[in-house]
C-alpha cells in the first residue's frame, strides 16, 4: 500500500506493528474523506451529520484522526460565525431533566436512545471536555435504561462506553473518562442491594456525582495552582488548554501581575486562540514562534500546559511540541507544571514516542510540497516525567511519581 | 570503627556559631575519630567520604529539605561525587506545602553579628559618612533548600524512604482537608 512504502522509515519502530493493524479496521471504512480545511471554522454538527450511528473517524484516504477532527472543530479559530454556530448549538442543548423526564414520558415511543446522540449533544458545548461529555451521556443511558436487573444495566453500561470509546479511538482522555466512570459508579454496594431500583438510583447518584466532580475539576485545579503565581512572574504556555485558561483566568481576575508567553502551536495556531483569550483579561501576552522557546526561555519563570492524557508513569501526552518545551525547560532548571483533570489517568505505559496510538493531522506548509516529501503529521508526543515538576489536578498537587498510585486508587 | 567528619558551622536556628566544634566534641567524646572541617573544605575533602547523613529542619511534601545553611552545597557536592546522601528525620518534620509555594519562607534572615561584630559594622558605616545608606551589606541566611534529586534516602522513626515516597507519609499524617489552610 502506498501508506507502506511511505513508512518504510518506522519500520523498526514497535508502533509500526500498531499503526498495521490500524490500518486494517480502515481498509472496513467509509469512502467520504471528511477533509476539514484548517482555515474555515466548522460548526460541530457538519463533521457529526451521519447516518451511522458509529462514524468510524479515520477514513482512509486522508488518514486526520478524529482526535483531530475534534480539536479542529471544536477549536476552530474564534471567529464571529464560530461564536454564532456555538451559541445556536448551547441554545439547543437538551438540560438534563428535561431530557430525563421526556424520556421517562416517552420512552417506548421515538426513536430509541442513542448514547452517541446524547453524547454529541453535551459536545455541542464549546466549554465542556469531550470526557465531560461522555461522562454526561453515559449517565443519561443509566437513567433510560429499560433494565430491569442489575447484570442487564451493567451491560448495557459497557456497551455504551465502548460505542463512546469507538468513536474516537486516538483520544485518551475519553477512553480514560468513560474507564474511570464505569469503576466509580459500579464500585459501590448498593449494587448488592436487594430492591433494582433503589440501587438504580444510587447508580444514578453516583453517574450525576461523578458529572459533576469531572465538570467542577478545572475551578478545583485553578484553585489549587493560584498559589503558584506570583506577581511579577513570567509563564509559558503552550497549547490551548481550557484548563490553563482558567488558571490564568482567576489569577487575573485576582489581580495577580503576570505576563504570559504564548507559543504560537503551528498548525493549530492554539498561541493565537489563547493569546486573544488573554488580551481580553488584561493580561500581557507575547507570542512567540515555536523555535523561540529556547531563547526567550530565561525570561520565563515557569511553563504551564495541560494534558491529553496522564500516563502511568507520571508523564503526560499533550499537544505536539510539549517534549521539547520541557526538555528546555528542564535543562535550565525551570519548573513544568501540568493542569489536568483526574480523569484523564489513563492506564497506559508509553515506552517511547511512537508507542502510542498514531493520531495524525493535516499541516499545510501554504506552497505545495513535492509528492515524494514525507511529512511528519503526528499531533501529540509524550513528555516523561523526569522532565514535570508538578501537576494539579483535582485529587490534589501531586508530583509525577504519586500518579501511579492515584491511578491504582482509582482503578481498582 | 567509622569516621566522622563534621563541618564547621554546622549550626541550628536558635543557636550561635561554632555549633560543628560543639558536635566534634561530642562525636569525640563517645569515642568516634572525628575530623573537623569548614564549610568551604566540603568540596575538597567529599571524595573521601562515603556517605552524608544530615538532619534536616522539615520534610516538604515533593521530598525536599529545608535544613541549614550550607546543606545544598553539601548535597551538591555529594551527588558529584556519587556519595549518598542521607536525611534523618522524624515524621513530625513533615509538611505538606511545596517549596514552589510562595506561602513558605524558604529563609529567614538572622542576626549579621554571626559574621560581623557590631563595633567592625560600623566602621564600615563610617566609610560613606556623606550617604545614609550602609555601604556593606551583610547577609545571614540561616536556610538552605535541598530538592529531592539530590536526596537518596529518608530515614525517619517508621522506617527508610525514598524521597518520591515521602508524599505518602504526609497523606497519612495530614488530611487532605488541611493542606490549604
Amino acid at each position: 500500500m502506498k501508506e507502506q512504502t511511505t513508512r518504510a522509515m518506522w519500520w523498526r519502530s514497535p508502533s509500526f506493528i500498531l499503526d498495521n493493524r490500524q490500518q486494517q479496521p480502515n481498509d472496513t471504512a467509509r469512502g467520504d474523506a471528511l477533509s476539514i480545511p484548517l482555515s474555515s471554522p466548522l460548526p460541530p454538527s457538519t463533521t457529526m451529520a451521519d447516518p451511522n450511528p458509529n462514524p468510524n473517524p479515520n477514513p482512509l484516504t486522508d488518514k486526520i484522526s478524529a482526535y483531530y477532527q475534534t480539536r479542529a472543530a471544536h477549536h476552530g479559530v474564534v471567529s464571529s460565525d464560530w461564536l454564532a454556530q456555538a451559541q445556536a448549538a448551547v441554545g439547543h442543548l437538551p438540560e438534563a431533566d428535561d431530557d430525563a423526564s421526556n424520556n421517562d414520558q416517552g420512552a417506548p415511543s421515538g426513536k430509541p436512545f442513542s448514547v452517541i446522540d446524547e453524547f454529541n449533544n453535551w459536545r455541542k458545548q464549546p466549554d465542556l471536555a469531550e470526557a465531560v461529555a461522555a461522562i454526561r451521556a453515559l449517565a443519561a443511558v443509566i437513567r433510560n435504561s429499560q433494565a430491569t436487573t442489575m447484570m442487564e444495566l451493567e451491560i448495557e453500561l459497557k456497551k455504551a462506553s465502548d460505542s463512546l470509546k469507538s468513536w474516537d479511538t486516538t483520544s485518551i482522555s475519553l477512553t480514560a473518562g468513560c474507564d474511570l466512570f464505569m469503576r466509580y459508579v459500579t464500585r459501590t454496594s448498593a449494587l448488592e442491594y436487594e430492591d433494582f431500583n433503589s440501587a438504580k438510583t444510587r447508580l444514578i447518584e453516583r453517574a450525576e456525582k461523578f458529572g459533576e466532580i469531572s465538570y467542577k475539576a478545572r475551578k478545583i485545579i485553578a484553585m489549587l495552582s493560584q498559589d503558584f503565581i506570583f506577581d511579577g512572574c513570567t509563564i509559558l504556555v503552550h497549547g490551548f488548554s481550557r484548563v490553563v485558561l482558567e488558571v490564568l483566568k482567576t489569577a487575573a481576575q485576582s489581580k495577580k501581575l503576570f505576563r504570559v508567553f504564548c507559543t504560537e502551536g503551528r498548525p493549530d495556531r492554539t498561541g493565537l486562540r489563547l493569546s486573544n483569550e488573554l488580551a481580553k483579561l488584561d493580561v500581557p501576552v507575547k507570542l512567540l514562534i515555536d523555535s523561540a522557546v529556547a531563547y526567550s526561555m530565561d525570561e520565563v519563570d515557569m511553563v504551564f500546559v495541560g494534558a491529553d492524557g496522564v500516563v502511568e508513569s507520571g508523564g503526560i501526552i499533550n499537544m505536539m511540541g510539549t517534549y521539547q518545551i520541557a526538555l528546555v525547560a528542564h535543562s535550565m532548571n525551570k519548573p513544568v507544571y501540568v493542569a489536568a483533570e483526574s480523569y484523564k489517568f489513563a492506564r497506559l505505559y508509553p515506552l517511547d514516542q511512537k508507542d502510542m496510538g498514531p493520531a495524525l493531522r493535516p499541516i499545510e506548509f501554504g506552497v505545495p510540497i513535492p509528492s515524494k516529501v514525507e511529512v511528519e503529521t503526528s499531533a501529540r508526543d509524550y513528555t516523561p516525567p523526569q522532565y514535570l515538576t508538578l501537576l494539579f489536578t483535582d485529587l490534589g498537587v501531586l508530583t509525577p511519581s504519586v500518579v501511579s498510585d492515584e491511578l491504582i486508587q482509582l482503578y481498582l | 570503627m567509622p569516621f566522622f567528619i563534621a563541618t564547621d558551622s554546622f549550626n541550628n536556628l536558635a543557636v550561635t556559631r561554632y555549633q560543628g566544634h560543639c558536635f566534634a566534641k561530642d562525636l569525640s567524646a563517645e569515642g568516634f575519630r572525628t575530623t573537623l572541617i569548614t564549610d568551604s573544605a566540603v568540596f575538597a575533602m567529599i571524595s573521601r567520604v562515603n556517605m552524608v547523613v544530615v538532619g534536616a529542619h522539615t520534610v516538604m511534601a515533593n521530598g525536599g529539605i529545608i535544613g541549614p545553611v550550607g546543606l545544598n552545597m553539601l548535597a551538591l557536592a555529594a551527588k558529584q561525587h556519587g556519595v549518598p546522601f542521607v536525611v534523618v528525620a522524624a515524621t513530625h518534620k513533615l509538611c505538606p506545602l511545596y517549596p514552589e509555594n510562595p506561602v513558605v519562607r524558604l529563609n529567614e534572615l538572622k542576626s549579621p553579628s554571626d559574621l560581623l561584630q557590631f563595633g567592625e559594622f560600623s566602621e564600615c558605616m563610617e566609610l560613606a559618612p556623606d550617604s545614609s545608606a550602609c555601604v556593606l551589606n551583610v547577609v545571614n541566611p540561616a536556610f538552605d533548600y535541598v530538592p529531592p534529586q539530590l536526596i537518596n534516602l529518608f530515614i525517619t522513626d517508621i522506617g527508610g524512604h525514598n524521597p518520591s515516597f515521602m508524599y505518602r507519609l504526609i497523606a497519612d499524617y495530614y488530611s487532605a482537608d488541611d493542606f490549604i489552610l
